[in-house]
């Protein structure tokens, strides 16, 4: 039973020492995401933003320098997109939005992103 | 009809498991949700695995394969823009097999190994499935909502262990909307070839280290501090800020990830590393004020839902407080259960002896170093900038005009002056002071 559970690494293999040497690989955010199996409910969207009013009045909008994916983005028109499919369920802008103006709830299940490492 | 069970648990992580597994052992209906694939799916942590309680109720778990290597080495720095000042503790004296009780891990790998102890104990464990709330009537809880059809569960006790965000708690009403003060914790698993990772970081075998970095250069000198924890084949890297911190600082955190990995000292330990894996997850450090009760009519809440963590420069843990706060829930819900009454007077018991144990009396102890932190932004901002330069300054090989050397003696002046210039004795000793009152309760 004991050999059901295995790392899920083994991913890089030893071909000279000269291979590892290089500076660390740099990931952008869209990399960053594509890391990471996302399944996503298409048409159920597990965030929303309650009013756009508010948004238009928020002035700081922490939102869209504190998710880890940049997920928040700020219309030409003001108005305050998420972009839900990217998320990766921290609960961050559930939390510092200062006007509790977002829907927040978790993926349903079978949806959302699966981390194979952790 | 609604389903009935004993205990219904929302989550399958660390506290989940092994709560799980006592309750399953003691002959209750157990029925634990997990809203991930699979448990540890939906999980991230640093990593270090403290294992005290774990080892206790699977001695075995160090041939499992579930944890990754023995920590020996314990490193805390200070980084300027380009330079470090550092401390290591290294310890090769402790015995096999659990060495000092603090194996780096992947909880992809680590929830699923406890989950199938629940599971072979006789627990139902139920994944993708996401409990939106726990059912309350007549003021107490009943029961738990899932969304599927049919997902009502009717249970004599819930036991809210669904991690930092606990919206179980929440909805019971045991706690209000989280602060400020929680951490986002950010980070990638990158890769490496064992025999490199051995080499770089002076490791045989299974071995492995942990070093902080704390405020400085590793997160533009804000209230946070850098990781790296060497796994198999793989290595954590990462930073935890609070979240006031992170919205003060501005920068998207994924880019602040970037920086820390290409700080010039950080740079040198990851050479050869490609990034297998990017996550974030909150770390629910907060005030006393700001916690959940514990214990409600039919619910108890236990591990990162109850806020149970140790989090600060020093120390980072909370497996293990989920772990122990898991294992004295089951125990007095067992004893409920023999007396047949699940009322939050019934459960006091769980409560009590939490406080009793190093589970509350760590994160007591070390929310107020924080609190204390909180206020004083210079040890993040200034000190760790400060204190390399000094060590500079002091060891400085410096050549004079007429070909000579600087002597030590100009080199201690040096520093003595760069003390009363810029640190100030005085706000420095009153700084230090303040860690020592911190420190006391
Ligand atoms: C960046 C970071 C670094 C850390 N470093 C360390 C460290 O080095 N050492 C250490 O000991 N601790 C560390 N911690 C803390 C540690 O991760 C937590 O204290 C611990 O995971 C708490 O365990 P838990 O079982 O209470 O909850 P969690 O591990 O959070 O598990 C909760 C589970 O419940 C599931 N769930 C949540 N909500 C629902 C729902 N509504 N329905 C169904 N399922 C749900 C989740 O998917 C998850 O599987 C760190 C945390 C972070 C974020
Ligand atoms: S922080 Fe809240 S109110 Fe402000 S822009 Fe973001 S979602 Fe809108
Ligand atoms: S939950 Fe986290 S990842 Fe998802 S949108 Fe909010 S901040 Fe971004």
């Amino acid at each position: 039973m004991a050999a059901e559970v295995k790392s899920p690494s083994g991913v890089a293999k030893l071909t000279g020492l000269a291979n590892f040497l290089g500076p660390p690989k740099l990931l952008g955010r869209d990399d960053k995401v594509a890391t990471l199996v996302i399944k996503v409910d298409e048409g159920s969207p597990h965030l929303k933003i309650i009013d756009q009013g508010v948004c238009l009045k928020c002035i700081e909008k922490p939102c869209t320098v504190t998710c880890p994916v940049e997920n928040y983005k700020v219309e030409e028109n003001g108005h305050t997109t998420i972009y839900w499919s990217n998320c990766i369920e921290c609960g961050t802008c559930r939390i510092i939005c200062p006007f509790h103006n977002i829907s927040w709830r978790y993926p349903s299940g079978g949806f959302g992103m699966t981390y194979r490492y952790g | 009809m609604a389903e009935r069970c004993d205990v219904a648990i929302v989550g399958a992580g660390p506290g989940a498991s092994i709560a799980a597994y006592l309750l399953a052992k003691g002959g209750l209906e157990v029925i634990m949700f997990e809203r991930g694939d699979y448990p540890g799916s939906k999980a991230m942590f640093g990593g270090v695995l403290y294992t005290t309680v774990l080892s206790k109720f699977f001695p075995d778990f160090p041939g499992a394969g579930c944890v990754e290597r023995h920590v020996i080495e314990k490193r805390f720095s200070m980084l300027s823009e380009s330079n470090e000042l550092a401390l290591s503790f290294k310890f090769l004296d402790f015995e096999p097999p659990y060495y000092n009780h603090s194996f780096t891990a992947l909880r992809a790998v680590f929830d699923r190994y406890l989950a199938r102890k629940a599971e072979e104990a006789g627990a139902v464990l139920i994944t993708q499935t996401v409990v939106d709330e726990a059912i309350v009537s007549d003021g107490r809880v009943v029961g738990v909502r899932a969304r599927r059809e049919g997902g009502e569960v009717l249970a004599n006790v819930v036991i809210a262990a669904d991690g930092a965000n606990s919206l179980i708690a929440q909805s019971a009403g045991l706690r209000g909307e989280l602060p400020l003060s929680v951490i986002l914790g950010v980070k990638e698993v990158v890769s490496l070839p064992r025999e490199v990772i051995e080499d770089r970081f002076s490791l045989e075998g299974d071995e492995g280290a942990a070093y902080e970095y704390l405020g400085g250069g590793a997160v533009r000198g804000a209230m946070g501090a850098g990781f790296l924890y060497t796994n198999r084949d793989t290595i954590s890297v990462g930073y935890g800020i609070p979240l006031g911190a992170l919205k003060a600082l501005g920068v998207q955190p994924d880019e602040l990830l970037n920086e820390f990995k290409m700080h010039p000292v950080v740079r040198r330990l990851l050479r050869g590393t490609t990034p297998e894996e990017y996550s974030a997850h909150l770390i629910p450090e907060m005030t006393p004020h700001d916690l959940p009760r514990f214990v409600g009519d039919g619910i108890v809440v236990i591990g990162g839902a109850a806020g149970l963590v140790n989090a600060n420069p020093l120390f980072h843990e909370g497996t293990n407080m989920a772990m122990a706060s898991g294992v004295m829930a089951a125990e007095t819900i067992l004893q409920a259960h023999k007396a047949g009454n699940f009322s939050a007077k019934a459960l006091e018991p769980y409560a009590s002896r939490l406080r009793e144990s190093f589970a509350w009396q760590d994160y007591d102890r070390y929310q107020g170093l924080t609190r204390m932190a909180e206020t004083h932004p210079q040890f993040f901002s200034k000190y760790p900038y400060e204190f390399t330069r000094l060590a500079r300054k002091l060891f400085s090989v410096a050549p004079t005009d007429d070909g000579m050397q600087v002597p030590k003696r100009t080199l201690e002046l040096a520093v003595a002056d760069h003390v009363l210039a810029e640190l100030g004795l005085m706000s420095l000793g009153l700084d230090l002071l303040d860690v020592a009152k911190a420190a006391m309760f």
